[in-house]
């Protein structure tokens, strides 16, 4: 096979060859490449934004450190980063004892006062987004995992070290805020809230 | 009212985070110093181990092959006392080496302020005034992939902007990191408080994180999520400033940020409650605590049995 004339045109699966024979910009291109997927990623485990950006990190030196003994038959290079920084955050939530205690009750619904008149599909994302942020660690952790990382409730309780029944509650808790929190809206915009939903609904 | 079904959440959940865009290319700077960092340690260990076995080995090798910073005798002992000497030297050489390396690699730097307030400027050009009675640590490493410190006490920070290598500072599961700005910092046994002044502060805890904007305070206790705080007047720089303005302010929040500021306790405020306003000007707790208590119509005096205490007397007094 001949090699690419330069890394940016190079494709992942090369770009894991030039990397097992030592080739340093191999190494930043992958990086360039999926720096901001990763770290995405990474931050649905683990909440804090500097820990994410040294996880993916330290994996990229491991990368580098172990260059020589990757695989050389490496397909698809984006599932194996992604298994990679994956078992690193689960190791890091575990190793730690972070695994997120169940802490009780969730929050109080905060309507949170709208300024503007208009609530668009955009709003609403923003608001579930916020929600999601508001809800315990535990019960955040287990809602992203699921639906965001499309874990099954078995993946999930195995990797959090929980009973499937754990899981299957945190997930319902999760709804149930996440449907109160949305209905917490000021009065002022519920008669828009009923006229704009039904267009969305499926 | 119209709640949304699972399936309108799951596909309004789906972009949960996507509006996080870490700075790639400060990512990849950053990437390598660790990876030359982490090739710097490895040749420094790899050099030990080597000199060791030369040294085992110096009995068989000649002479001139091996590198030794020892004199080696003019004269030609018998072979088993010849053999001894060397091992000897080599022995003394791999220590001299490990003594160097070992100095070298692992020395943390500690800054105490002791009798007054410490100004000094770290090895990045950051401009620090640690406060009477606190300690800041940093280790050899400080510069390298990022600037960590601890501190005990309470600090002004002028940080320089560096965004590939984030200045950080925190203790037990609480963390702030800054790319670039002025803020004041307080770590006591059981919070964080950080009130900025200009740019902005990220602090985190494992139960969440928050920014810290300028002219804003934020508090840090264990177990909890960061709480954030207006601060319009940067009250909390006071000990440094000697300015603290109050506009309509609870007396127990005053008195609270006084005593954090300050370093003292003040008893005697306890049932009273009254709205304090005004400016004042003064690095003496004593004289503020004396104009604070006229406004309630009392007065201060300094505790008797309590170092560094104060009582108010005389406050809310029908």
């Amino acid at each position: 096979m001949q090699r690419p004339p330069t890394y940016t045109e190079a494709t992942d699966a090369d770009l894991i060859l030039s990397l097992r024979r030592g080739e340093a910009p191999a190494l930043d291109e992958l990086f360039r490449r999926y720096y901001v997927g990763l770290c995405r990623m990474a931050l649905r485990y683990l909440t804090d934004r500097a820990r994410c950006e040294d996880v993916v990190q330290d994996f990229f030196v491991s990368l580098w450190e172990r260059r020589e003994s990757l695989p050389d038959d490496l397909n698809a290079v984006d599932a194996y980063l992604r298994r990679g920084v994956r078992n690193r955050c689960l190791n890091a939530i575990r190793d730690r004892g972070r695994v997120p205690v169940d802490e009780g009750e969730v929050p109080e619904t905060y309507a949170a006062p709208s300024a503007t008149a208009e609530l668009e599909n955009a709003e609403l994302k923003a608001r579930i987004h916020a929600a999601i942020d508001r809800l315990p660690d535990r019960c955040r952790l287990v809602f992203t995992m699921s639906k965001i990382e499309d874990m099954s409730n078995r993946e999930i309780a195995d990797a959090l070290d929980l009973s499937q029944k754990t899981v299957e509650n945190q997930m319902t808790r999760a709804y149930k805020y996440l449907r109160q929190y949305l209905a917490g809206l000021p009065m002022l915009v519920i008669p828009l809230v009923i006229f704009i939903i039904p267009a969305f609904s499926p | 009212m119209h709640a949304p079904s699972d399936q309108h959440i799951d596909q309004l959940a789906r972009s949960y985070g996507e509006e996080y865009t870490p700075d790639v290319e400060a990512g990849l700077s950053r990437l390598h110093a660790r990876i030359k960092a982490m090739e710097g340690d490895a040749s420094v260990e790899a050099t030990s181990s080597t000199t060791v076995i030369e040294a085992n080995g110096a009995a068989i090798r000649p002479l001139a092959a091996r590198k030794t910073t020892a004199p080696l005798p003019a004269a030609a002992p018998p072979r088993a006392g010849r053999r001894r000497f060397f091992s000897l030297v080599a022995a003394a050489a791999v220590l001299l080496l490990l003594t160097v390396w070992w100095n070298f690699a692992d020395r943390d730097t500690t800054l105490v302020a002791e009798g007054e307030n410490l100004e000094t400027t770290l090895p990045d050009g950051t401009r620090l005034i640690l406060q009477d009675g606190s300690t800041l640590t940093y280790a050899a490493d400080f510069n390298e992939t990022e600037r960590r410190v601890e501190l005990t006490g309470q600090a002004f920070f002028e940080v320089t902007k560096d965004a590939a290598r984030p200045f950080r500072a925190g203790r037990a599961g609480v963390e702030m990191t800054v790319t670039g700005t002025a803020f004041n910092l307080r770590v006591g046994p059981d919070e964080l408080e950080v009130e900025v002044a200009e740019g902005s502060v990220l602090l985190n805890a494992a139960e969440g994180q928050t920014a810290v904007e300028a002219n804003q305070c934020g508090v840090a206790r264990p177990g909890e999520a960061p709480k954030l705080m207006p601060a319009p007047h940067l009250n909390r720089h006071a000990w440094r400033t000697g300015k603290l303005s109050f506009t309509e302010a609870k007396l127990a929040d005053v008195l609270r940020t006084i005593c954090n500021n300050y370093g003292i306790s003040v008893t005697g405020a306890e049932d009273c409650d009254f709205p304090v306003s005004g400016k004042f000007s003064s690095r003496d707790a004593e004289e503020i605590l004396a104009n604070i208590a006229k406004l309630g119509g009392g007065k201060v005096s300094p505790a008797r049995d309590t170092p560094g205490g104060y009582e108010l007397s005389g406050l809310c007094a029908d």
